[in-house]
C-alpha cells in the first residue's frame, strides 16, 4: 500500500477514534444540539429588533445572513483556533514521541487529532442551516454552487493555514504554557471585530474595513452572503479591494481566497515542520510524565 | 552482529552560557536479541540517550548506526524501525477506548495492512496474555495490565529492537515481576532485542544480558553482571559453619585466607578469595575432611555493590 494511502489510513483511524470517544460521552450530543439552537435563536431574537431592514448589497434577511457568519465562525473556531490545542494535547500528554515513531509524516497526527474538532463543529453548520430554515425564518438561494463549493475549500485551507501557523508557535515559539498570541489576536480580536460575521464589513469605519482586509474571512463572507443569500448582489461592490479591482466582486473574493490559501497553508506547515526540527534538538517534542 | 552500535554520542541542553551536557561522549554497542540494560541515577542522561537512538531527539554528534541506518541522517527511517514503550504506561493508552480498540488504533498508525490488522492484534494480546480484557476499558484495567497493554502495542509492528523506558517504574512487586518475564519470553520466542533503562538494580540483574552504568553523562561501566563482579571486585568470601577438627582447622588456615572464630563447639570459617566459582568446590570438599558442615553462605559482589562503587 503507497504511504499516502497509508496516511489516509491513519487520517481515518484517528477520526474514528475521536468519534467513539466523542459518542461515548452521550450528553455530549445533547448539549451540542442545543448550543447550536440557542446561538441561531439569539440571532433571530435579535433579527427581530433589527426588522427586514436592507443590508446594502446582501439582501433583507438578517437570519440568513447570521446564519453564514454563524457558519464561517464555526469552521474558523475548528481550522484557526484548534490546531494550537491539539498539538498541545499530543505534547503534555506524552503520545508525540510515540506518533513520530511510526511511519507517519510529521503533519498527519495533527490533523488525525483535529478530527475531533471536526466532528464536533462541522455539523454545527448543517444544525445552523437547519435551524435558521426551520424555526427562524431564513431562506437561501444558491445561485453560484461552484462558487461556493470553491468558497468552502478555499476558506478551509486559508485559515487552516493560519491554524498551523498558530500551532507551530508550541514548538517554534515555546509557547506551552496557556494560550498563544497568534490565534488569540487573530481570532478573538481582529477577526471578530472586522470579520463581519454579525454586521457587513462596510458598516465599520474605513481603516477597519482596510484591516478585514487582510483576513480571508472577509472574501468568504462575501462570496457566501452574495451566492446564498435571496435578493443580494452579484455585481454591487462592497469590499475596498472590490472597488479598487474593477471586476465581479465573487471572482475578486475567489482569488483573494486563492492567493491566501497559497501563502498561508504551505507556510503554515512548514513553519510546523520547523518547530518539530527544534523540538528535536531540544528535546522537547513531548512531555514524559 | 551489532543492532545498535555508536559513537562519541554528545548532547547539551540550553543555550550557549547556560548550557548543560548530558551526554559527553558515549560509545555503545548494543548485540541482536540482547536485552541490554542501562542504569544511571536521574539525571545520568538515560533518556536522552534513548531519544537519540531513537531517532526522536538529534544529538550534537555522534556517529554509528541504529539498525542499518546511519544515526543523523537517517533518523526517520530509525524512528519508523523501533518500539519504544514510555515510562508511564498511559502514553499512548487512550483511557476510554477498550484494550482492542487501543490495539486497532495503533496497528492503522503503524501502517499495517488492513487485513493483517486483527491478526497482529490477537497475536500480541495473547503474548501478553491480555486476552480477557479485550472489552475492558482501559481506564477500568490495572497498572500492571495498562504496561502490558503498552508493550502489546509496541510489539505491534515485531521491530527488531524496542527500547523500553523503566518499564516497571509504577509498577508493584507481582506485576513488575509479571513484565520481566514476559520480556524474557518475547525475546527468547522472538528474538527481539530490548534496550531498557531501569532504576531497579536487581531488575538489571535478573534479566539483562549485558548493563551499561551510567553516571552524569558519561559510561561508568559496561559488560555483563558477571564481567562487572570481575572488574570491581576486592574479593568474596564463602562462610562454612560446622563442627570441626581444632588440628584440622589450624591446616587450613595455613593453606587458605581464612578468618575463623568459635562459638560454643561451632566454628565460623570465612574464607576470602577472589572469585567464589573457581574455588567453593575444592574449599568445601577441604573443610569437609575435618568434620561435619552445617551451613554454608556465600557473600558476593551484587549489581547494587557494583552500581554504588561506579557511582561513588
Amino acid at each position: 500500500m503507497s504511504s499516502f494511502a497509508n496516511e489516509l489510513r491513519a487520517v481515518w483511524a484517528f477520526s474514528k477514534r475521536e468519534m467513539i470517544i466523542w459518542t461515548s460521552y452521550r450528553v455530549n450530543i445533547w448539549t451540542w444540539i442545543i448550543d447550536v439552537f440557542i446561538n441561531t435563536s439569539i440571532f433571530f431574537l435579535i433579527s427581530l429588533l433589527v426588522g427586514h431592514h436592507s443590508m446594502g448589497a446582501y439582501g433583507t434577511n438578517y437570519v440568513s445572513f447570521v446564519v453564514i457568519g454563524l457558519s464561517i465562525y464555526y469552521i474558523s473556531y475548528t481550522n484557526l483556533g484548534d490546531p494550537f490545542p491539539r498539538v498541545a494535547r499530543i505534547y503534555w500528554n506524552g503520545t508525540m514521541d510515540l506518533y513520530m515513531l511510526s511511519p507517519l509524516s510529521y503533519f498527519t497526527p495533527v490533523i488525525g487529532v483535529m478530527f475531533k474538532s471536526v466532528i464536533d463543529d462541522y455539523p454545527r453548520v448543517g444544525l445552523a442551516f437547519l435551524f435558521g430554515w426551520l424555526f427562524f425564518g431564513a431562506s437561501f438561494a444558491f445561485r453560484v454552487p461552484f462558487y461556493v463549493i470553491l468558497g468552502v475549500v478555499l476558506i478551509g485551507l486559508s485559515t487552516f493555514g493560519i491554524g498551523m501557523i498558530s500551532a507551530s508557535s508550541f514548538y517554534l515559539l515555546n509557547f506551552k504554557r496557556g494560550s498563544e498570541p497568534i490565534s488569540f489576536i487573530l481570532q478573538d480580536v481582529v477577526i471578530a471585530l472586522v470579520g463581519g460575521y454579525y454586521y457587513p464589513v462596510n458598516v465599520l469605519p474605513q481603516y477597519l474595513q482596510i484591516l478585514a482586509s487582510f483576513i480571508p474571512h472577509t472574501y468568504a463572507l462575501d462570496l457566501f452572503r452574495r451566492a446564498l443569500l435571496p435578493g443580494a448582489s452579484l455585481t454591487q461592490p462592497v469590499l475596498p479591494l472590490q472597488y479598487v479591482l474593477n471586476f465581479s466582486p465573487i471572482a475578486v473574493d475567489t482569488i483573494i481566497l486563492v492567493l491566501m490559501s497559497v501563502v498561508l497553508f504551505p507556510l503554515g506547515f512548514y513553519l510546523y515542520y520547523l518547530g518539530i526540527q527544534k523540538a528535536r534538538r531540544e528535546g522537547t517534542l513531548t512531555r514524559w510524565q | 552482529m551489532a543492532i545498535i552500535n555508536l559513537v562519541g554520542v554528545k548532547k547539551s541542553y540550553g543555550k550557549r552560557k547556560k548550557s548543560i551536557e548530558v551526554l559527553k561522549g558515549i560509545d555503545v554497542c548494543v548485540e541482536n536479541g540482547e536485552i541490554f540494560g542501562l542504569l544511571g541515577k536521574n539525571g545520568a542522561g538515560k533518556t536522552t540517550l534513548i531519544k537519540v537512538m531513537a531517532g526522536l531527539l538529534i544529538p550534537d554528534s555522534a556517529k554509528g548506526k541504529v539498525l542499518e541506518y546511519d544515526v543523523i541522517k537517517d533518523a526517520d527511517k530509525i524512528r519508523a524501525s523501533v518500539s519504544l514503550v514510555a515510562p508511564t504506561a498511559d502514553i499512548g493508552v487512550d483511557p476510554v477506548l477498550t484494550v482492542r480498540q487501543n490495539l486497532l488504533f495503533w496497528a492503522t498508525v503503524y501502517g499495517i495492512p488492513t487485513k493483517e490488522v486483527n491478526n497482529s492484534v490477537n497475536e500480541v494480546m495473547e503474548a501478553l496474555d491480555i486476552v480477557k480484557f479485550e472489552d475492558a476499558w482501559a481506564m477500568e484495567i490495572s497498572a500492571g495490565t495498562r504496561q502490558r497493554l503498552a508493550i502489546a502495542r509496541a510489539l505491534l509492528v515485531k521491530h527488531e529492537l524496542v527500547f523500553l523506558d523503566e518499564p516497571t517504574v509504577k509498577l508493584d512487586m507481582e506485576a513488575a515481576k509479571m513484565i520481566r518475564n514476559f520480556v524474557v519470553d518475547l525475546r527468547n520466542r522472538f528474538g527481539i532485542t530490548f534496550f531498557m533503562t531501569t532504576h531497579l538494580i536487581e531488575e538489571a540483574e535478573e534479566i539483562c544480558d549485558r548493563v551499561m552504568i551510567m553516571d552524569n553523562g558519561e559510561v561508568k561501566a559496561i559488560g555483563s553482571v558477571e564481567e562487572l563482579r570481575s572488574t570491581f571486585t576486592d574479593g568474596e568470601e564463602i562462610i562454612i559453619i560446622g563442627k570441626f577438627d581444632a588440628s584440622g582447622v589450624k591446616r587450613l588456615e595455613r593453606i587458605y585466607d581464612v578468618g575463623v572464630s568459635k562459638v560454643g563447639e561451632e566454628f565460623k570459617l570465612i574464607f576470602s578469595v577472589e572469585k567464589v566459582n573457581s574455588k567453593i568446590s575444592e574449599i568445601i570438599e577441604s573443610v569437609k575432611k575435618y568434620g561435619e558442615i552445617m551451613d554454608v553462605e556465600i557473600k558476593r559482589l551484587t549489581l547494587e555493590n557494583i552500581f554504588k562503587k561506579v557511582i561513588s
